[in-house]
């Protein structure tokens, strides 16, 4: 019904203008969130999502098409879980992750199709980026909630220029969510003055209308009174109720009257920052608003926002300037404005904790040594060296958690420090060994570590893990690619005895005989994760049901030893434990 | 008489594979007449008697692959290492997978248009990142022309290999390169722990070549199925009568008939093939053809 | 909130000069203490449940109990009907175990209301306000919470006009003035 309302706006202007129809595939993919890749890697990346589709309608894993890092609900389960710094502000529809995709052509949307291939039901929102916009780049096409499909290929089609965005949320999902290809259909231009008319907006005004219709749908449903009871409520009870209001509800209670005015901009209120959810409207204006607001930040997410904004790296410079003094909390996850003077400001936030800094690449020598109190440091997918990540090792000997990550040919470092680490697909950490060395020695106290696709570790890295005897969650997935494990296992099985989450994916030197050491000591193990070790038999998973009372996710996607048939059975016989097993189901076109 | 049938079954298979493969690129006629380009057909047998499953890009394990982008035209073939059965591997998948992902790399334009051995270490480290475990290893020969400068870059290790015909004469013919007798180099992922025990050898050990193509030239590119069974006479006499032939279905009829031929020979226990040759040379006596999966690439070039 | 405190402070006092009137009323062993509302109805009501009340527990800490009558607190400031409310909320979450202290996050969330609560607060306006005010008088932080997150959930996803519709708010920025504050809270308008 509103779909067609929808088609019914769009027709209306493609007939008056006489705009011809084109059809288009992804010409590139501008930047995302989460990737499954190496950044020399073509497997599982982005890049599989330009041009059309090559494995629909087959369903299944396949690395030709596009996979994020996680899935489903497992990751928040996580030690190393980075739980959002302002929960008013969560995002209705949990946006987690997004991809930004270029089409060739500019045309005024049409329609939208994106070819899910495995476990859909992820995609909640799809921006697109007008050409010349009036105020704003980003215009909402559609949204909806995540939705649980049947496991079937999916021609996701919601009614709908040049740019398009996903927004994606995967909780729901059972495993990986993939996508072939997306194909943008819409009107062109065909004369300059369409062409014109398009850069002036005057096309463009169809989106606008279907916004404000998104906007007004949820009218109050609770009838309006008499009186105002408000004037009673002392001025601490207003203030206990804005605290549970989001930030756009408090900015339009500033305009209610004199008296919400001013409760709406009591200081209180504003401890906590997160504009991630609103990264389509934050500008250097909204920063500056905000900036007159907090007077003591403790938290700040300025994730997503300010991407090819002029001057919002010099605006959120001042801010963190002003708040240095106080700010605990720091997430720039996707700023890719942030240079090195933006790192010695961050430098500066001497009171830092937690530091997530995922998806930015001109590290150049930051001198964030300086910070001395990290419990929790993320640097994935960035270009971190590491000289640089050892210094803030040797700078925080409390760190927590570590995340690396690798991607491309070298390594990626990305995590939490002190505590957290988390170095997941670091191409410029061609030393893990030697970071990891430095972590055993100076932050005994680390909880959990990951260095996912972080390729320049080894067995003897792997190995220094066993002096950490609180580590909780290891995850070294695709680590030891070709790398002939030894008994790094039985080390670490031996020194680690709280370990809840252990992640091996990929590591295909790995048999029976090197994980039963972890099954047999690891008696926390909750999660474990062998996906494409081909030596793995059943035997060793029978005993990791049987044995690990707490494991409740056990991934064996693509050990080809084990046959199908043993794992139904595990599942009836372990109800409580998830087994996870990737499927490949080929649909033969010889045609395509 | 029934394996007269099979046989007939098998070679309509292959006939059909090949079309489907033409079909696949039919960009091919609408090139601007200017700018080169190749007609290719594929024909092939697997060693094995018995029907099995046919996979495109795949005959036994030998497998192959053709793809375009730009200025580009690019044919390959592996041939994946048999020995590993014995490790519970199977050969052909390695040898497919890395076909299979030259040709996806080549779509996606992730190549340098002037170094197919480059593609092909891409193509072999790629492997690694496969959620599946690859394991194996293989011989690979991959042609490329390049539109912009009429030059056809090859890249090849192991057995498999290429030959290009002009008017009657052998212009160009990929060299062998075998560690000792019937052991050629080879593209491997091992195991981790086994790296010791296998011969392997690193993409950049692929012998590299490049030349100037004329307008009729005709590419074989083969595994050495084909080149193990029949002696270069009766291959080039082939391949004459396709000298300047644009027209794909002539094209397949030649490329059947030599992959008929090599299977033919390839059981025949009298013939003298160069492999029985080959094998007299390293002082082992022995009589006959090879049987061997077989895998024939044949391409006209058209400017 | 800081001035919170002082606020509490304040009730307290008061309520300690009440309690001294009545003098020392309440034996530790009894199961009952009776609560009088603003309009001279008296309410039975297990000293446990009553003591979710910070206020009511601190005053009987404060005072200690003797064995001496029975009387009534009286709570000048909540009506029978708001205080059978109250109390109604108190006995259905008697068992629940006291709010974490540290996880400040999940208490800022609006969508985790339970269904007996959000059936509970199904009332009008009058009594929704007179209830935060009671929960506040009464320092009861559990029932605090939940009704202020339900005026939240009222407020939240309105534009300025609907809240003041939906509270009968007075509007009383000048023209320009509300031009002003327009202006400055331009950033969330997605026009």
């Amino acid at each position: 019904m509103e779909n067609n309302e929808e088609i019914g706006k769009f027709a209306r202007i493609e007939t008056m203008l006489k705009m011809s129809h084109l059809e288009q595939y992804v010409s590139r993919v501008v930047n995302c969130t989460s990737r499954y890749n190496n950044s020399n890697s073509y497997s599982y990346a982005p890049i599989n999502l330009v041009g059309k589709y090559v494995k629909y309608p087959s369903y299944g894993d396949f690395p030709e098409a596009y996979f994020l890092r996680s899935y489903g609900k497992w990751w928040k389960k996580s030690e190393a879980y980075q739980s959002e710094y302002r929960p008013q502000d969560l995002d209705r529809l949990g946006a987690e992750d997004y991809v930004t995709l270029e089409f060739e052509s500019a045309v005024v949307p049409r329609d939208i199709c994106i070819y899910e291939i495995y476990n859909p039901g992820a995609v909640i929102r799809i921006w697109c980026k007008v050409l010349c916009p009036s105020k704003r780049p980003w215009v909402l096409l559609w949204e909806g909630a995540p939705q649980e499909c049947p496991h079937k290929t999916r021609k996701f089609h919601p009614k709908n220029q040049l740019t398009i965005r996903l927004e994606v949320n995967q909780s729901l999902l059972e495993y990986h969510w993939s996508v072939d290809a997306v194909l943008l259909g819409g009107c062109q231009p065909s004369t300059d003055l369409q062409y014109n008319m398009m850069l002036k907006g005057l096309v463009g005004g169809c989106c606008n209308e279907l916004q404000k219709r998104l906007q007004t749908s949820d009218v109050c449903d609770i009838k309006s009174c008499n009186e105002d009871y408000f004037l009673n409520l002392p001025y601490e009870v207003i203030l206990h109720i804005f605290q549970y209001l989001d930030l756009k509800s408090l900015s339009r209670c500033a305009q209610v009257n004199k008296r919400w005015n001013q409760a709406a901009a009591d200081p209180v209120l504003y401890q906590d920052l997160s504009l991630k959810t609103y990264w389509y409207l934050v500008d250097c204006t909204t920063l500056q608003h905000f900036m007159s607001k907090c007077k003591t930040l403790k938290k700040l997410d300025l994730s997503w926002c300010g991407n090819d904004l002029d001057g919002f790296s010099e605006q959120l410079k001042l801010f963190l300037r002003k708040g240095c003094s106080t700010l605990t909390h720091l997430s720039l996850g996707n700023c890719e404005y942030i240079d090195i003077e933006l790192m010695v400001e961050i430098s500066l936030c001497k009171e830092l904790v937690d530091l997530r800094l995922k998806n930015i690449n001109q590290w150049l020598q930051p001198p964030l040594d300086r910070l001395t109190k990290l419990v929790s440091l993320d640097v994935t997918s960035t270009d971190i060296q590491d000289s640089d990540l050892i210094k803030i090792l040797k700078a925080n000997s409390n760190l927590k958690h570590i995340v690396i990550g690798v991607y491309a040919s070298l390594s990626v470092v990305w995590g939490e420090l002190l505590q957290v680490l988390v170095t997941d697909l670091c191409e410029n950490l061609f030393f893990l060994d030697q970071v990891v060395e430095t972590a055993v020695t100076y932050n005994k106290s680390l909880v959990s570590w990951s260095s996912w696709k972080t390729l320049s570790l080894t067995a003897d890295g792997v190995r220094m893990f066993r002096e950490c005897t609180n580590l909780k969650e290891l995850d070294l997935g695709w680590c030891l690619i070709n790398k002939d494990p030894g008994d790094c296992l039985e080390q670490v099985a031996g020194g680690c005895k709280q370990l809840k989450r252990l992640i091996l994916s990929g590591w295909r030197g790995l048999n029976d005989n090197l994980v039963m050491p972890a099954v047999l000591s690891c008696k926390e193990l909750s999660q474990l994760d062998l996906l494409g070790i081909k030596n793995i038999s059943a035997d060793v998973c029978e005993k990791a049901l049987l044995l690990l009372p707490k494991l409740r996710l056990l991934d064996i996607s693509f050990c080809n030893s084990i046959p199908q048939e043993e794992v139904e059975i595990w599942r009836q016989q372990y109800p409580h434990i998830t087994i996870q097993r990737s499927c490949q189901y080929v649909v033969t076109d010889y045609l395509n | 008489m029934h394996s007269l049938l099979v046989t007939g079954r098998l070679l309509s298979r292959a006939i059909w594979n090949g079309i489907a493969n033409i079909s696949s690129a039919p960009d091919a006629s609408v090139q601007r007449k200017t700018e080169p380009y190749l007609v290719s057909a594929v024909s092939g047998f697997s060693k094995e008697r018995k029907i099995q499953r046919l996979i495109k890009g795949q005959f036994g394990d030998d497998a192959w692959f053709t793809a375009k982008y730009k200025s580009s035209d690019v044919l390959g073939v592996a041939d994946g290492v048999g020995g590993w059965r014995a490790y519970g591997i199977d050969p052909g998948e390695f040898s497919l997978h890395l076909m299979k992902t030259c040709e996806r790399l080549v779509k996606l334009g992730r190549f340098n248009p002037t170094n197919p051995s480059e593609l092909l270490a891409k193509s072999y480290y790629e492997l690694l990142h496969h959620k599946k475990a690859i394991l194996g290893s293989s011989t690979a020969c991959v042609v490329l022309l390049n539109k912009e400068n009429n030059t056809l870059y090859t890249a090849n290790i192991g057995d498999s290999g290429f030959m290009v015909v002009r008017r009657g004469r052998v212009i160009r013919r990929s060299e062998e390169q075998q560690h000792y007798f019937n052991t050629p180099f080879q593209l491997s992922l091992p195991p981790p722990g086994y790296q010791q025990d296998v011969l392997s050898d690193r993409p950049d050990a692929a012998i590299t070549d490049n030349f100037l193509v004329e307008d009729g030239d005709v590419i074989l590119v083969a595994t050495d199925g084909v080149f193990d069974n029949l002696p270069q006479n009766l291959i080039v006499n082939e391949l004459v009568k396709v000298q300047g032939e644009r027209c794909a279905n002539r094209l397949q009829m030649v490329a059947n008939s030599i992959a008929w031929m090599a299977r033919n020979l390839s059981f025949d226990e009298t013939f003298i093939s160069p492999f029985a040759e080959s094998a007299f040379a390293n002082g082992i006596n022995t009589i006959g053809g090879k049987p061997d999966d077989i895998t024939v690439i044949l391409a006209t070039v058209a400017i | 909130m800081p001035t919170l405190g002082t606020y509490k402070l304040q009730v307290q006092e008061k309520l300690l000069q009440v309690a001294r009137l009545v003098n020392k009323c309440f034996k530790t062993q009894m199961p009952n203490i009776k609560l009088q509302s603003s309009d001279g109805e008296t309410f039975e009501v297990d000293v446990e449940i009553a003591k979710c009340s910070v206020t009511i527990k601190t005053m009987l800490e404060d005072l200690g109990m003797d064995d001496e009558e029975e009387e009534v607190v009286p709570l000048p400031n909540v009506n029978s009907a708001i205080l059978r409310k109250v109390i109604q909320w108190a006995t259905y979450h008697k068992d629940d175990p006291p709010p974490p202290e540290d996880d400040e996050n999940k208490e800022k969330r609006t969508d985790d209301i339970s269904s007996w609560d959000a059936d509970f607060l199904k009332v009008d306006q009058g009594t929704l306000f007179e209830l935060i005010l009671a929960a506040n008088y009464l320092d009861i932080k559990g029932l605090l919470d939940v009704t202020c997150k339900t005026v939240a959930n009222m407020i939240k996803g309105k534009a300025p006009e609907e809240i003041r519709k939906t509270f009968n708010i007075k509007n009383d920025f000048t023209a320009s003035e509300e031009e002003q504050v327009r202006k400055e809270n331009e950033w969330c308008e997605e026009k």
